[in-house]
């Protein structure tokens, strides 16, 4: 079991309520996407969910363990924070050497050949470590605490495409070698929809949609045509967003009924995540 | 678990400052004796260094919050843990300080006219022939003690500040030197029942009547330490990450 419980979590912030009424059940050893626009309360939950910040109301439980203050809960979870919370002088493998006190199935021999393979100077400060490898520096913390859960906030900031295809990849395969719960929050919905099987969609503070990606992508279509004949065959269907131009109207819909009886001089495509993410959020 | 790592980081933390701290004061008698350093022609005495490790230790402890705090946090420490980690190391840091402290006196006192400030303060009670080993404890553990007070006093300072918006920062900065330096020293000197009441307390406070009672102080420092303690816990108890 790594299963994490939220239970109407609210998070006020002076007058901003940055977290609503959330209550969530992340199941255990299954990769989510946790996405939300910029300000939607991602982070903050990530935070409450280490415990790094203090709920207003509500609890978050792993494995029924309430996580403020609870050593044995926090043990069990890693969070690659956006901001460094490692100590700027400390050498990279001086960080990897502690980690390894303070999560002792951290695999020494794998971050060091995961630190070969993304080129990380394991003998340079943190301070002097570029944004892109500062990230790469926290990835191979996390990937190699051989904890039960992981939440990647933002994991693959300033990294370049071929180090985010490597830490993909990566990812992919430290977790079909020790599966494990994986909450990803990223902006670059497209590169990570692969990874993913479940997906949370947070909006103002508020979920909107939790659902497995592939049913979610089984219901969402683009549907183009004349106007009129759109109008008239959406009118009884969930439309998340419309578009015209001239006489020609396109719709985004999240419907499994979309592809039924489609009437002739209508066109139909599926939409990707990342669209629906778009139009999902953009109402 | 947790706890112990922790204890073995705030200490690693503190080791090297610790060092380039008694490198120093080791250089001062070394310095004299070699003629490198002189405190002039005449009867020059050095005296208290205990205060240089006071104010080294509340250095110390002003300096183990913050950074601490988020590497805690990285590591999926709780603030509770990291509490008791601190009370430990920093009681140990005292420990090994007064060990140290108790050593330098004697091996200075050696060298040249020295007096440390606990033998200023309540010499003249270890004067019969069994006072030599009673004055090294008494000295030992009133160092410890003053110690771990400033040190506890420099974590409290420091949460203070961490949790405290701009504003809250000038008053408690500004208010407490405000009390000290001016209402105190007005009010004791408009009013003479209450310079006596400030006297009789640091009298008392101090073991500092008639019979001079050095555990008296112990006592007090012991006493500030645990208030501090508390209130620093407070502090800390809800502090989010910024």
């Amino acid at each position: 079991m790594n299963q994490i419980e939220i239970k109407g979590i609210t998070k006020v912030f002076g007058e901003t309520t940055a977290l609503k009424n959330v209550t969530l059940t992340i199941e255990p050893n299954k990769i989510y996407g946790l996405l939300g626009r910029n300000g939607a309360g991602k982070t903050t939950l990530l935070n409450l969910m280490t415990n790094k910040i203090f709920p207003t109301s509500g609890e978050i439980l792993i494995d029924g363990q309430n996580v403020l203050e609870n050593d044995q809960a926090l043990s069990q979870i890693y969070c690659i924070a956006e901001t460094n919370l490692y100590p700027e002088n400390m050498k990279v493998k001086s960080a990897f050497d502690w980690t390894k006190k303070f999560y002792p199935d951290f695999d020494r021999g794998y971050a060091d050949m995961l630190a070969h393979k993304f080129g990380l100077d394991t003998s340079k400060k943190i301070k002097s470590l570029s944004a892109g490898y500062n990230s790469i520096f926290k990835m191979i913390i996390a990937l190699s605490c051989q904890v039960k859960i992981l939440l990647l906030d933002e994991p693959v900031l300033g990294l370049d495409a071929n180090h985010r295809d490597l830490f993909y990849k990566e990812l992919l395969s430290n977790y079909s070698a020790h599966p494990k719960t994986i909450i990803i929050s990223t902006h670059l919905i497209e590169e990570a929809a692969d990874l993913l099987e479940d997906v949370i969609i947070i909006k103002e503070g508020e979920v909107l949609l939790v659902d497995q990606v592939e049913n979610l992508l089984s219901k969402g279509y683009t549907l183009s045509g004349v106007a009129s004949l759109v109008d008239e065959y959406i009118k009884d269907k969930n439309v998340l967003a419309q578009s015209s131009f001239g006489g020609l109207k396109t719709a985004y819909l999240l419907d499994e009924s979309a592809r039924v009886n489609l009437p002739q001089g209508l066109e139909i495509s599926k939409l990707d995540l990342q669209q629906m993410f778009i139009h999902l959020t953009n109402v | 678990m947790k706890l112990q790592s922790i204890i073995r980081y705030q200490l690693s933390d503190s080791k090297k400052s610790l060092l380039i701290f008694y490198a120093i004061m080791f250089s001062i008698p070394l310095l004299t004796t070699t003629g490198f350093l002189s405190f002039g022609s005449g009867s020059a005495e050095v005296r208290g260094t205990e205060m240089a490790s006071a104010i080294f230790i509340f250095v110390i402890g002003l300096n183990s919050f913050r950074a601490n705090f988020l590497f805690s946090q990285a590591n999926g420490v709780s603030r509770k843990t990291q509490f008791k980690g601190f009370l430990v190391t920093i009681l140990l840091i005292s420990g090994v300080m007064a060990i140290i402290d108790a050593i330098y006196t004697h091996l200075f006192s050696l060298l040249v006219p020295y007096m440390s400030f606990f033998s200023m303060i309540y010499g003249s009670i270890y004067l019969t022939d069994s006072a030599p080993l009673s004055a090294l404890f008494g000295g030992l553990l009133w160092s410890f003690f003053l110690y771990a007070l400033y040190g506890m006093f420099g974590y409290f300072v420091t949460l203070v500040y961490y949790r405290s918006g701009l504003i809250m920062k000038l008053v408690v900065s500004i208010v407490p030197a405000i009390f000290i330096f001016f209402v105190l020293p007005y009010l004791a000197f408009v009013n003479l029942a209450v310079s006596r009441v400030i006297v009789n307390l640091t009298v008392l406070a101090f073991g500092l009547g008639v019979n001079l009672n050095p555990y008296q102080s112990m006592f007090t420092f012991s006493l500030f330490f645990i208030i501090f303690a508390i209130g620093s816990y407070l502090l800390m108890r809800r502090a989010p990450i910024k």
